[in-house]
């Protein structure tokens, strides 16, 4: 088996591996490998091709579901992983969520004053990491006319119910609105890490290996001195489209002074499972959180062409504090729409018929923390499951939720509402309003699983970061409690929720985690 | 496939909606990528909706005890549910025959029963509908013909 050598093997190439790998190369001369499971898709190869975009990008190619098979779980498996899939929408780290996760987790630093200097470092602060990462995406929010229409009327609605709206942030530059973003930037305009900080990294040295499937982590040594020297992984043939490879295909293994896990929720507790890491307090994996979102359907009486510009400008945040979701303006893409929708047959069909004139958006709970929501890793099956189920509570406030949802789409002009279920609620054989007083009927709703759509694409929480290792997995520097030279760092250590669409707060964390990580290379011996 | 064929194709009609003179045409074949083919023909048997198996039960079980219906209760529960499928089947048989396969049923019969799956009390009989229309409807969708048909228009890029 070939061995390849570095200071740094980094497993994972999205916002947070990125972020880190550029940052390190930035401030070091430390020899590190950048490595990602899957191919390095470009612009030249984001064909806008529904299906064929979700095989070459997404986890799954686009199916990875629950165990249940009823959450569709999206994240992206390709060079700059979920940055290079998402709908480019941007909001800041929420200062109160990490003081909270301070205060109940013990963890130090992360301070959001500018003039802090966390650890003893010079201006490490998460403040000033945030400022980097907002000026490197070019964050910023769009313009009047690149307001589409389904945004704009899902913001006459919040204001005819009374209820405030903003607009997003996104991390652009050019783009065209094609409204196809979900699907890759076939010209770059998005922002991501695709075109941003891996980037970055490459020029500065960083080796990129894509199509690489780590196996396992590579573990030495017993009790206390369990360290971690590298990793086993398994090289792909380059699929259709992506670029060129560094290494050929076949197995390799990566001898490191420092591994840097940043898969992700989902892939990250998984890796560590499937290599051995210590779990004396059985938490590992354990504590998954989704931010389940279901969407509000609209039949407008004009034309809304819903799919057509920038998918995602607007959104709502007026009930985040008191009952913890977001109202967000987003479309599905045709497939996926068609599933989506209620029924079959010539009813199911003549609703698509009607797609012109549909507006939607979404509902997004920020869920509470439960043990039985995790990741394991099935050996059999060679694949994580996510065992995940929507809690009594968050039940209910997706209720009054989707209540709600359906008096904004009212209040927008709809004609009739509908959601992506085929639950009977009241007198309605499935939850499709001709009403504003049905909304009521929300109240209804079972959300069972298999019978309302509810998806998710903001996995976190599963390797969790605290002082104490009873209760979390790797401490605020990101640092394994039970493996030297191990650290994780992505969404996965988010002790709850991160309280907003986490892409800055998990490219803020790395920055940060990088920044520190380059003045304390003595704590790994590099 | 070709014991299968049969069932895809009765299937892709009843999903779609073949039948409807604005539906554009297509071939059937185009659509029927990714089928489980252990799971059509289990679904093509009609008597096997009443069939509670272990997988159906244990899936069951676990949503119950999720839901913190008391360990007591759960029997009575899937008993509960058990009987209310086996209600609606023989209900839907009444009205449409006695019938033993889905394949050979007419349309509005394959229809009925696929709606007495995706309105059953288990979750495990719900998830075989949704994935069943699932994949039909994604590989659907996929195809330009089906684009048009929808005015779904593509973006210039």
């Amino acid at each position: 088996m070939r061995t390849e050598s570095c200071d740094v093997l980094v497993v994972g190439s999205g916002a947070a591996g990125s972020v880190l790998a550029a940052t390190l190369a930035e401030r070091t001369d430390l020899d590190i490998v950048l490595v990602e499971g899957g191919g390095h898709f470009a612009g030249e190869a984001m064909t806008g091709r529904e299906g064929e975009m979700a095989e070459r990008l997404y986890a799954g190619g686009g199916r990875r579901t629950t165990e249940d098979g009823a959450i569709v779980v999206r994240g992206g498996t390709c060079v700059g992983g979920g940055t290079t899939v998402n709908v480019a929408l941007c909001l800041d780290p929420v200062a109160s969520v990490w003081e909270r996760w301070r205060r109940d987790h013990g963890l130090t630093g992360f301070s959001f004053d500018p003039g802090a200097s966390d650890h003893g470092i010079a201006e490490l602060n998460l403040a000033r990491c945030l400022a980097e990462v907002r000026a490197r995406l070019n964050v910023h929010p769009p313009a009047d006319q690149e307001i589409n229409e389904n945004n704009r009327l899902f913001a006459a609605g919040c204001r005819a119910a009374g209820i405030s709206v903003r607009r997003f942030e996104l991390n652009m530059s050019g783009c065209t609105a094609c409204g196809l973003c979900a699907a890759g930037c076939a010209i770059d305009a998005k922002q991501s890490a695709l075109v941003t900080y891996v980037p970055d990294a490459v020029k500065r040295g960083v080796r990129l290996v894509h199509h690489c499937r780590v196996e396992t982590l590579e573990l030495e040594g017993d009790g206390a001195t369990r360290t971690a020297v590298g990793a086993r992984a398994t090289i792909g043939p380059r699929r259709e489209g992506s670029r060129p490879n560094l290494l050929a295909p076949g197995p390799v293994r990566f001898r490191a002074g420092l591994v840097i896990v940043a898969a992700g929720a989902i892939e990250s507790p998984a890796l560590l499972q499937r290599s051995g890491h210590p779990d004396p307090h059985d938490r590992l994996g354990r504590g998954l959180v989704l931010h389940p979102s279901l969407g509000i359907i609209g039949l407008h009486e004009h034309q809304v062409a819903a799919g057509t510009g920038i998918e995602g400008t607007m959104y709502s945040d007026h009930f985040v504090a008191s009952h913890g979701f977001f109202l967000q303006c987003l479309f599905a893409p045709l497939a996926a729409g068609a599933c989506t929708l209620p029924g079959f047959g010539p009813e199911h069909f003549a609703l698509m018929r009607q797609l012109p004139r549909l507006g939607a958006f979404g509902v997004m709970l920020l869920d509470g923390v439960s043990d039985q929501n995790r990741v394991v890793w099935d050996p059999i099956e060679q694949r994580p499951r996510i065992q995940y189920r929507l809690g009594r509570s968050d039940r209910a406030r997706m209720r009054f939720a989707a209540r709600l949802g359906v008096e904004v789409m009212f209040a927008a002009g709809a004609r009739e509402v509908l959601l992506p279920s085929e639950e009977p609620v009241g007198p309605l054989e499935t939850p499709w309003f001709r009403h504003p007083s049905e909304a009521a009927y929300c109240s209804e709703l079972a959300l069972d699983p298999h019978s309302t759509v509810v998806a998710s694409s903001h996995a976190q929480g599963t390797v969790k970061m605290g002082e104490d290792p009873a209760t979390s997995v790797v401490n605020a520097r990101c640092e394994s409690h039970q493996v030297q030279n191990l650290m994780v760092c992505d969404s996965s250590v988010f002790p709850t929720s991160c309280g907003v669409n986490p892409m800055l707060s998990v490219m803020t964390l790395a920055r940060y985690q990088g920044r520190r990580l380059a003045a304390e290379l003595g704590r790994h011996g590099l | 496939m070709s014991e299968r064929r049969p069932i895809v194709r009765a299937l892709v009609e009843a999903v779609l909606a073949l039948d409807d003179p604005d539906f554009p045409a297509i071939e059937v074949e185009q659509i029927a990528w990714g089928l489980p083919p252990a799971l059509l023909l289990s679904f093509d048997q009609v008597g096997l909706f009443a069939v509670i198996d272990a997988a159906t039960r244990r899936a069951e079980r676990d949503l119950l005890i999720h839901d913190v219906v008391p360990d007591a209760d759960i029997d009575r529960v899937v008993a509960e549910k058990a009987l209310a499928d086996r209600q609606r089947l023989e209900s839907f048989l009444r009205q449409f025959g006695p019938l033993e396969r889905f394949a050979p049923a007419p349309l509005a019969a394959r229809r009925a029963y696929l709606r007495l799956w995706a309105r059953s009390g288990f979750v495990a009989r719900r998830r075989v509908y949704t994935t069943l229309k699932g994949l039909v409807l994604m590989t659907a969708y996929a195809l330009p013909e089906l684009e048009r048909a929808v005015g779904f228009e593509r973006p210039g890029r």
